[in-house]
């Protein structure tokens, strides 16, 4: 019987917080051995350490060091409906009975498709970036205990109350694939993340300011900076005034945007316009029996192209089986559409067809944010949205609201705070109505869900890197108490 | 006599023989007690509190002065056949007014002993000057010293064959498509079901040591309703299997196949009704049990979440309308004199229900809003500390409402909104359709769903929405949505129904960094509502 995780040397004081390369490929053979042959198997260990320290009311609230593992089983035999198992032990009895129901799944759900219905190996021939920070696994949680001190020093001595959360985290995965034909791949990654984000309020709630930033790197984040931004934001942010709902020409700062630019490009999908629904069918195409997308149509603003490359080194996200460097939309014109894995499995039957969701990078321009404050004659800055919900999937309306920092804009100069709004806005009329385009940043858009990480390793990490934009007649519908 | 497959299992005599075959608990997960590991024994097995000892002594002897420590074993299994099982470990340590956390997947006497002294360790990077006290509320020992829970349920999902479950959501995936007119047919057609039990092991240094196994079951049933013509529609939600305190037998012993017809028949009505675009105004507005209990939970569940309201979650969800708790208990005015609001971690068959929560406390049944004013908050034992003077002043007991979760081993404990009634004593007998007949020219909306700010204080609801004349429905308005804030919400309450035509639902709760998601059931009946601000949802400034 393999002890594996309960082997008194993994389980030392100072022992590797992650299995290494050799247990991942140790623990995925032996699996990978007893599962059905045929089909599409695809077998993922992650093990995982997350250090983190929350605080709040300028005091830590919880410091914490986890470690986890994910086994996760997936196979597809003649269907588009896999079969899955996950486990977090390793053991080799434990390996064993959650393939052997694995195995029986599958097995009842395997239908009389033909074979060319499944997927081949697609090896991605790209080389990936490095996503692994020494500086981020290594982190003392002494050095966080240390910092937050001095962090919350700062806030405290205004009498403001600072809030935040601090994460570090490593994961070490082995990802492997078989294909109907036999094929095989298996592939070793390791990644970190950093998450840091801040919020100043004043203790009777009459102003707030926030600042956050997340990435591999650690060294590439700097805690004090963003407290320091933070404060300033809730100073600017008091005394806010009410001013009433309208179309304003508004800029949002790079963490907005994101949050607009983000459900634009999660609709990027395939599968959705080829039933003839949502804003990117173009239409029925009744020659072929099937709705045709906006595929080459220019659909936004020329200015705009966003793609991902695994290869670009501020992307920083591992090498993934199907997916592939791609540009979503290039200069306003639409160039590719995300496809899910199923839809591959059921419509495409190709292999290098899905592109990322998470991490895309969208092409800035060179103007300041002075600049274009300067040049507004009337307008709104925006520092973050908060609480999005999309109310039509059709048009791609969103709402949500402003929160952190929201300054009135008269005549070239931010003249006053204003209290939050409502607002109710398109991502996709945003896309068509910029005024100017700034220089980008990566912004605060960390993964809390590992579990996605399990089925697509891009997952892991989110890097959004989008720029400041000034948009023509943003719609705000409503004022909102909360400050 | 219906015949189920299990029936007929057990009639054939092939009972004995299926069951090792079914592999109806596959996976032995080790745990290591003694000098080998062997598969985790049953939660109650003594030993497991000597795995628990053995961490909380680990940590008392470095320097914590409270600890705790958890022991979980999930098993989830969903229709379609996934499955997953997660064994953690997790103890908590207090050190000088600090808290710090360690937790892994491995249940070993050796791991017992780091987690213990990982935790205090965390905890202690941050004593670096600043001093911050916690004064944990008193813990009654004679009512919470422990022992041993199950959550009664009559069909253990894990217990059951898998193949009675996958084809009772089969069949009604069959039904739903079979229910067809000449001119419509039945698309994007979902039924999923989900089970989770949780095996649980609590221990504190407060003295308490219990054992539970709870279980949450639910799932979806929806379809969209096409018209074949014009290929214009409607979906349909079918609201009777949001997670609750059960076994397989809330879904199987509801009449759900009724339900589903029921509602396809009322939504089929609903889709003759005429089309008008939305009367932008000041309108009475009725909302079903779904729609209240969605606000109930929002706007008084999550504004009375201690931590919440303290600014602790200020960096994440946010904070709360609820901003000086300590004085508003007992004065301020959330509503109108009709809204009552009870919480409570003790009802049969809802999702928040356990005999001690996770500091080991047996949660009381407390009084969130009387009569249209705050009397409580939710709280744990550390908040409960933040309102020592106040329940005092109010003669109110100094303790915890019960209201720590940890979803798991691997995640400390936070305040989650405990199961919340919005009760109607007033002998009153309205239902939803009284209620409709009340009004002369108003709106009615069928399971809104609500998007609120960061505060609670105000939202926006959407769902399909009626325009009511006289009493009837008299046309469907598109892209209505309405507009609120919270506490004219809860004073413009015009009639509440009566306590028989309230409903229970099961939410979840997601808050924390890191994130972690806990359920509670919140129970609501029917509410007409004055003039409240009806707008074209779709429509820009």
């Amino acid at each position: 019987m393999s002890k594996r995780n309960h082997d008194p040397e993994w389980l030392q004081e100072d022992a590797p917080r992650l299995l290494t390369e050799a247990e991942g490929e140790r623990v995925v053979r032996e699996a990978v051995q007893q599962c059905e042959p045929g089909g599409n198997l695809r077998v993922t260990l992650m093990s995982y350490w997350t250090g983190s320290l929350k605080w709040a009311r300028n005091r830590a609230a919880m410091t914490s060091d986890r470690r986890d593992i994910l086994l996760s089983l997936t196979l597809y035999i003649r269907s588009a409906q896999p079969a899955m198992v996950l486990t977090n032990q390793i053991d080799s009895d434990s390996v064993a009975a959650a393939v052997k129901l694995l195995n029986k799944r599958a097995l009842e759900k395997a239908d009389t498709r033909p074979l060319d219905r499944q997927l081949e190996i697609y090896e991605p021939d790209i080389p990936s970036t490095p996503v692994w920070s020494d500086e981020t696994f290594n982190r003392p949680a002494s050095k966080n205990g240390a910092l937050i001190n001095e962090l919350t020093n700062k806030s405290e001595s205004e009498g403001l109350l600072s809030a935040g959360y601090i994460e570090s985290r490593g994961v070490n995965a082995t990802y492997f694939q078989r294909d109907p034909y036999g094929r095989e791949s298996r592939r070793f990654g390791q990644l970190t993340q950093a998450e840091c984000s801040i919020t100043v309020r004043y203790p009777d709630g009459s102003g707030s300011g926030w600042a956050g930033l997340s990435g591999y790197d650690f060294g590439a984040i700097s805690e004090s900076k963003l407290a320091q931004q933070a404060l300033d934001k809730c100073m600017a942010s008091a005394n806010a005034v009410r001013i009433e709902p309208g179309r304003y020409t508004t800029i949002l700062e790079p963490q907005a945007s994101a949050t607009m630019i983000e459900s634009f490009v999660k609709a990027l999908s395939r599968g959705t316009p080829e039933t003839g629904r949502g804003p990117l069918t173009a239409g029925a195409d009744s020659a072929v029996g099937r709705f045709l997308t906006k595929l080459g149509l220019r659909i936004v603003d020329e200015r705009v192209t966003i793609s991902h490359n695994p290869s670009d080194p501020a992307m920083g996200t591992l090498a993934t089986p199907f997916v592939e460097a791609v540009t979503l939309i290039e200069n306003g014109v639409l160039t590719n559409l995300f496809n899910s894995y199923t839809h591959a499995l059921n419509e495409l039957v190709e292999t290098n067809v899905t592109a990322p969701r998470q991490a895309f990078r969208m092409e800035g321009g060179n103007i300041s944010v002075e600049e274009m404050i300067s040049s507004t004659e009337r307008g709104l800055i925006v520092t973050r949205f908060s609480n999005p919900q999309m109310i039509d999937g059709d048009s791609l309306l969103l709402t949500g609201v402003t929160r952190d920092g929201l300054w009135l804009i008269e005549n070239g100069k931010i003249s006053k705070a204003v209290r939050n709004f409502r607002f109710t806005e398109s991502p996709w009329f945003m896309m068509n109505n910029i005024n100017q385009i700034g220089a980008t940043a990566p912004v605060w858009n960390p993964v809390s869900n590992l579990r996605s990480v399990v089925i697509d390793p891009q997952n892991a990490i989110a890097p959004l890197i989008v720029p400041t934009l000034k948009i023509n007649d943003f719609s705000f519908t409503s004022t909102v108490d909360a400050v | 006599m219906t015949y189920t497959r299990r029936k007929l299992v057990k009639q054939t005599g092939l009972a004995t023989a299926g069951f090792s075959m079914l592999g109806i608990v596959p996976k032995p997960a080790l745990a290591m007690l003694g000098a080998s590991p062997e598969p985790a024994p049953p939660i109650q097995d003594p030993r497991l509190k000597e795995l628990i000892n053995t961490a909380l002594d680990a940590a008392k002897s470095s320097g914590a002065s409270y600890a705790d420590a958890r022991l979980t074993f999930n098993d989830t299994l969903s229709s379609g056949g996934g499955r997953e099982q997660g064994m953690s470990f997790g103890v908590r340590a207090l050190v000088d007014g600090y808290w710090g956390f360690a937790a892994s997947p491995v249940w070993n006497v050796q791991e017992a002993g780091r987690l213990g002294r990982s935790a205090v360790a965390q905890a202690k990077v941050n004593l670096l000057g600043k001093a911050r006290e916690v004064d944990l509320a008193p813990l009654d020992l004679s009512a919470s010293s422990g022992g041993h829970w199950t959550m009664p349920v009559k069909d253990d999902p894990f217990e059951i064959n898998f193949h009675e479950i996958e084809d009772y959501a089969l069949a009604l995936q069959l039904y739903i498509a079979r229910l067809r007119t000449p001119k419509t047919l039945n698309r994007m057609i979902r039924v999923s079901l989900q089970f989770v039990r949780q095996d649980k092991a609590l221990g504190t240094t407060a003295g308490h040591y219990s054992t539970q196994r709870l279980y949450r079951t639910g799932g979806v049933i929806s379809f969209f309703i096409e018209n074949s013509v014009d290929r214009k529609g409607a979906n349909v939600f079918i609201d009777r299997i949001t997670p609750a305190g059960a076994g397989f037998e809330y879904v199987r012993d509801q009449p759900l196949r009724k339900y589903i017809r029921e509602e396809f028949e009322k939504t089929l009505e609903e889709m003759e009704l005429p089309v008008i675009p939305v009367d932008v105004g000041r309108f009475d507005t009725l909302i079903d049990p779904w729609g209240m209990a969605s606000l109930v939970s929002q706007t008084i569940g999550t504004a009375t979440e201690m931590d919440r309201a303290m600014g602790y979650e200020a960096n994440a969800g946010g904070t709360s309308y609820i901003n000086e708790p300590g004085d508003m208990i007992g004065s301020l005015k959330i509503g109108s004199q009709a809204i009552s609001v009870t919480g409570n971690r003790n009802e049969a068959g809802s999702v928040g229900a356990v005999k001690w929560d996770d500091d080991g406390v047996v949660p009381r049944d407390f009084v969130l809003v009387e009569n249209g004013i705050l009397k409580n908050m939710q709280t744990d034992r550390e908040s409960a500390g933040w309102l020592k003077d106040t329940y005092q002043k109010h003669n109110l007991s100094y303790a915890s409402n019960g209201c720590a979760f940890a979803p798991d081993s691997m995640y400390p404990p936070a305040i989650h909104s405990a199961n919340l009634k919005l009760s109607n004593e007033s002998g009153s007998t309205e239902t939803l359709d009284s209620l409709r007949g009340q009004i002369e020219n108003g709106i009615e909306f069928k399971q809104p769903g609500f998007t609120m700010d960061f505060q609670q204080s105000t939202g926006l609801g959407v769902g399909t929405a009626f325009q009511i004349k006289k009493g009837k429905r008299v046309s469907s308005i598109s892209n209505a949505g309405v507009l609120f804030r919270t506490p004219e919400l809860w004073s413009g309450i015009k009639a509440l129904g009566g306590s028989d035509s309230s409903r229970r639902y099961g939410w979840a709760s997601v808050k924390g960094q890191p994130v972690q998601t806990a359920y509670h059931s919140v129970t609501s009946v029917p509410a007409l509502v004055k003039e409240l601000t009806i707008i074209d949802k779709s429509r820009k400034a």
